[in-house]
């Protein structure tokens, strides 16, 4: 005992130290390439690489955002995007809206149902995703060609929606599970029905659960490149990853084409601050994830 | 007959609450059947035949069973494929999960200040979109101005090619710096669920931080661990966004950033092959698949 | 009371009629609606195409001739993996009613019975006459042909004159033997001792076949060539620039250096590569552009060997080039063709070959500031010889091996030309099969 009390004093303060240093080394891991993104966006004359700005100006967001058209490398063609993130928008917003009406259903139900093939179910619910997505690539167009939601940003956000609801209903059914069973009985006790104890108490305690739910659904639109890749044709359609991917390097190590850099960067910015905020407000609540798990009977 | 409708009528009217219930998961089932589960089996339909994406074989294709799947295993190239995978998600795997606990723990457990800024810093490469990244990371990668070799010059060391020569590198690079976050928030949750008085316990008995750590903090994160190194691998196993942009179209000469999923991408679409990509595509899908059903045992625990 | 209900009705009836007759007159004799989708690259190609004006005459004529109201959409797939994208849509049907295609794609894409016959639409056009016969060909298979060509562009062996100057060399400067150039080439590297590479020859690797009078397809037989005494040609040729007179160091494959900006900078005097460069890479709108360009880049014609009687002509030449095809699922052929017609009319396409420097097919394209590009006009000889590619499925397989063997065995490997041959026959047998590749015997 008197060893380890010793140990305990030696030891400590050189932790500190080595914490301090740890980490200083992965922050700046993890800014440097950051560093670039801020600096061009608001650099006068910005440059492919991380260079000192010669002049600050806020001109490159305004550009972004009050479509002006922006021009640059060969044959000067304009590219305008406010609209690619007006696309990125809805369908972030529809995926967000679809999933969660979709994954409390399901949830609230697979937490409160009881039956034989339970577990079963939910394994194949998260099995469902197995198969990667560029084999599939095909096969998923001709579907969706035939339903018709080629070229349509709701159809992109049904097909986003869908990839990310397995995961999603494991998450929200988590939360479920934390609530005992009774509270609904509970409610029924004290006059509510069914419905009304679900909205006025359940869903205010699951709050967490969707908050966390619908920002990572939101994002998984946000972010979304292979899905629209394989479904959308027009470029006035395109969301903001496309129309990134579709400016930027054309080939590999050919640095320094097409659009400015500037107005690209600060789109790049915006395109980050919803996530960023997101992620910042939410913190806590991403903390109280519980995967599911399966239950032992 | 009256008896059995009024038998029915109450079966239906006692079990109301349930049978509603089951219907509330019928929409998202249809949604993730229609779009996951046909698209899959229409993947696994064509791996057993000899279609191609053009040319003769396009309209003549036809079942061939298990023909792909064993000129799969006698190709060379797939099995040097495999190699660059395994290395490539191993190393990966170590280095993602290592950045992602050590994020962790300085955003819950350690000693230091700050730790909003801190987390917030930390969140911040995955709060980036995925498409952004390459981008991002090129501008440290360029071999004249980018800041990696700036940082190398200025302290002497030899600039490297980061995106030709040591391109492996570069990936596995950017891997991280992208995928830690996955790590970090789940394992900054498995250590926040820890109660306090674990610890004042510990203390108590006069333990110093690495026995607290050793005797309290690992075992409770057991569970969460393992599965964060499974979700891991699954993910990288599927994912070839980065090696595709420092690809290209068709792989390269030496084969060094032909992971399994880009292997299977240019079967399809470079060399019009799609019977056999669509074979590739489902071995990965069955490593997936296994490891999912690893997660699903670890989860019973 | 029943009179008046008769009288109602009646009233009814003939108001009934009426709006019918009114409605079927509105609609028949106003213009029919439709839609024809256009299928192109993202970026310099859609917007050339919206900035033209093409589209608003094309609209206006079907209006006044055909009495339709066209709407015409463009889709766009980036300009990087745009091959693949386009396919991929044919495959999937969901490809434009006409599309830019390249020409080993039209062929790929007849055989799969993906692209309409578009011999009835040519023979009833006056202006079809007007193409080059070597671009009509090109695209014709078995007798029908596929598409409209739009432009061609082909290899061209730029040189710096500034640095040609300063070395003392002849300027203009057109070398008819490799031979010649690497003389050239060596003088450079006397007189310039710093340039970090004097050649890059490497960027359409199987140019030497040609330029040794060998081919690396056999059309008549369908089978690719695995050995032959040209190929023997084209690894000699690359062992002997880079490890032989040490005119191209490793490392610019290896660690991939971008040659265009090298050569803007003026550190790398020759260099092989397209016509589409001189205005593309180096123009005053392109990544790295050259200020006086028509004073610094000096243009040549890719050598021929030396080899006597070379099929191909006195400069061996490869071509690239894109055409307009239109799918046979299209629900609107003639719309789908006259909007070809109007793609494809002379002043546009000249305003395209200028902006862009790519070489115009057609005869009479030889105006504005087109015809005045002394670029475009010394080019476009060169299509004169220029050898077509291969078009089966095939040439993706067979020019991966290439370049494997290249970068392996011959960069890497540092091997012999001679091993590096037979390593590249193997490869290409396994990876062909047997029965699609045939050996030429070395004499």
């Amino acid at each position: 005992m008197a060893m380890s009390g010793i140990l305990k004093k030696i030891g400590e303060p050189s932790y500190t130290l080595l914490e301090y240093v740890v980490l200083i080394t992965l922050m700046m891991y993890v800014l440097t390439p950051l560093l670039w993104l801020l600096e061009t966006s608001v650099n006068t004359d910005p440059v492919p690489y991380l260079s000192i700005p010669k002049g600050i100006t806020i001109d490159h967001f305004i550009a972004v955002l009050t479509n002006r058209p922006i021009t640059g490398g060969y044959a000067a063609h304009p590219v305008y995007m406010t609209r690619w993130i007006v696309n990125s928008l809805i369908i972030s917003g529809t995926t967000m809206i679809i999933v969660i009406i979709l994954a409390v259903l399901a949830s609230y139900s697979l937490s409160r149902l009881r039956f034989r093939g339970k577990n079963l179910l939910m394994t194949l619910i998260l099995l469902s995703g197995f198969m990667p997505r560029m084999a599939m690539i095909l096969p998923l167009f001709q579907l969706c060609r035939t339903l018709g939601l080629v070229d349509n940003l709701i159809g992109v956000a049904i097909v986003v929606a869908s990839g990310t609801l397995p995961t999603q209903i494991w998450i929200l059914k988590g939360f479920f599970d934390q609530l005992p069973r009774d509270l609904e009985e509970q409610a029924w006790i004290c006059g509510c029905d069914r419905v009304s104890a679900v909205f006025r108490i359940i869903l205010p305690n699951v709050g967490p659960g969707l908050a966390v739910v619908a920002f990572m659904s939101f994002l998984s639109g946000w972010g979304a490149f292979t899905i629209p890749l394989i479904l959308i044709r027009r470029e006035y359609l395109f969301p903001i990853s496309l129309g990134i991917a579709s400016v930027f390097i054309h080939n590999p190590g050919e640095i320094g084409l097409v659009v400015d850099y500037g107005p690209t960067c600060a789109l790049a910015v915006l395109y980050a601050i919803p996530s960023i905020a997101l992620y910042i407000l939410l913190r806590e609540r991403l903390m109280e994830i519980r995967l599911a798990r399966l239950e032992v009977r | 007959m009256n008896l059995k409708v009024l038998k029915i009528k109450t079966w239906i009217r006692d079990n109301l609450d349930q049978i509603v219930l089951s219907l509330l998961v019928v929409p998202a089932l249809v949604l993730i059947f229609t779009f996951q589960l046909i698209p899959s089996a229409w993947t696994i339909w064509f791996s057993l035949t000899d279609i191609a994406l053009v040319g003769k074989k396009a309209l003549n294709w036809s079942f061939v069973g298990l023909k792909n799947y064993l000129d799969m295993i006698t190709d060379i190239d797939f099995w040097r494929s495999m190699n660059v995978t395994i290395q490539y998600c191993a190393v990966s795997l170590v280095l993602r999960f290592t950045v992602g606990i050590l994020a962790a723990l300085f955003m819950t457990l350690s000693k230091v200040k700050g730790k909003i800024l801190i987390a917030a810093i930390f969140l911040l490469p995955s709060a980036i979109p995925g498409i952004m990244h390459p981008y991002v990371w090129i501008s440290m990668l360029e071999p004249k101005y980018g800041t990696l070799n700036t940082i190398l010059k200025f302290f002497g060391l030899p600039p490297q090619s980061w995106t030709y020569g040591a391109v492996v590198e570069s990936l596995i690079m950017i891997n991280t710096w992208a995928g830690y976050t996955f790590t970090m928030i789940l394992m900054a949750s498995a250590f926040k669920s820890i109660p306090r008085e674990y610890y004042e316990v510990a203390e108590i008995y006069g333990a110093s931080r690495w026995q607290k750590f050793r005797k309290v903090t690992l075992p409770l994160i057991k569970f969460p661990l393992i599965l964060c190194l499974i979700l891991i691998f699954k993910e990288d196993i599927d994912d070839f966004t980065y090696a595709y942009m420092f690809t290209g179209e068709s792989p390269r000469p030496d084969f060094k950033t032909e992971l399994l999923s880009l292997y299977a991408y240019h079967k399809a679409f470079h060399y019009y092959e799609l019977g056999f990509g669509c074979a590739v595509g489902f071995v990965i899908a069955i490593i997936v698949f296994v490891l999912t059903l690893l997660q699903l045992r670890v989860a019973r625990v | 009371m029943a009179s008046t209900t008769k009288i109602i009705a009646a009233a009814i009836v003939v108001v009934i009629i009426a709006a019918a007759g009114y409605y079927w007159y509105y609609t028949t004799s106003q213009p029919r609606t439709t839609e024809i989708t256009l299928m192109t690259k993202a970026g310099l190609w859609a917007d050339f195409i919206r900035n033209s004006g093409v589209l608003e005459d094309y609209k206006e004529r079907m209006l006044k001739e055909k009495n339709v109201k066209v709407e015409v959409t463009i889709i766009t797939a980036p300009h990087r993996g745009y091959g693949e994208k386009l396919i991929t849509s044919f495959a999937a049907g969901s490809e434009g009613d006409v599309c830019w295609v390249s020409p080993t794609d039209v062929f790929r894409l007849a055989e799969t019975e993906y692209l309409l016959d578009l011999t009835p639409y040519v023979s009833k056009w006056a202006d079809w006459e007007k193409f080059y016969p070597a671009a009509r060909n090109a695209y014709t298979i078995g007798g029908k042909v596929y598409a409209v060509p739009n432009d061609a562009a082909t290899m061209v062996l730029y040189y710096r004159k500034d640095l040609f100057k300063k070395a003392g060399l002849p300027v203009p400067w057109q070398p008819e033997t490799w031979d010649e150039v690497i003389e050239v080439a060596l003088k450079l590297k006397e007189k310039f001792p710093d340039l970090p590479m004097i050649i890059e020859a490497w960027y359409e690797e199987q140019l030497p076949v040609y330029s040794d009078g060998g081919v690396i397809y056999d059309p008549s037989d369908g089978k690719f060539i695995a050995k032959s005494p040209q190929l023997l040609y084209l690894f000699k040729l690359y062992y002997d620039i880079i490890y032989k007179y040490g005119l191209m160091p490793k490392e610019f494959k290896l660690e991939g250096w971008d040659d265009r900006k090298l050569f803007a900078e003026g550190k790398l005097p020759l260099m092989i590569d397209g016509t589409w460069c001189y205005t593309e890479k180096w123009g005053p709108n392109g990544p790295y552009p050259i200020e006086n360009r028509e004073e610094v880049i000096g243009y040549a014609h890719p050598p021929s060997s030396g080899r006597p009687n070379n099929p191909h002509g006195k400069y061996p030449n490869t071509f690239r080039d894109y055409a307009w095809v239109i799918s046979a699922r299209t629900k609107e052929p003639e719309l789908a063709f006259e909007l070809i017609k109007e793609l494809t009319r002379a002043d546009i396409m000249a305003k395209w070959g200028y902006e862009t420097s790519h070489l115009i097919v057609r005869t009479d394209a030889m105006i504005g500031d087109y015809a005045k590009d002394k670029f475009l006009e010394w080019n476009t000889e060169a299509l004169k010889y220029a050898v077509p590619k291969p078009t089966t499925t095939l040439f993706n397989k067979y020019m991966d091996a290439l370049k494997e063997v290249l970068r392996n065995e011959l960069l890497i490997n540092g091997r012999t030309p001679e091993e590096c041959l037979e390593i590249f026959a193997e490869k290409v047998t396994e990876k062909l099969g047997e029965e699609n590749v045939k050996e030429i015997p070395i004499p």
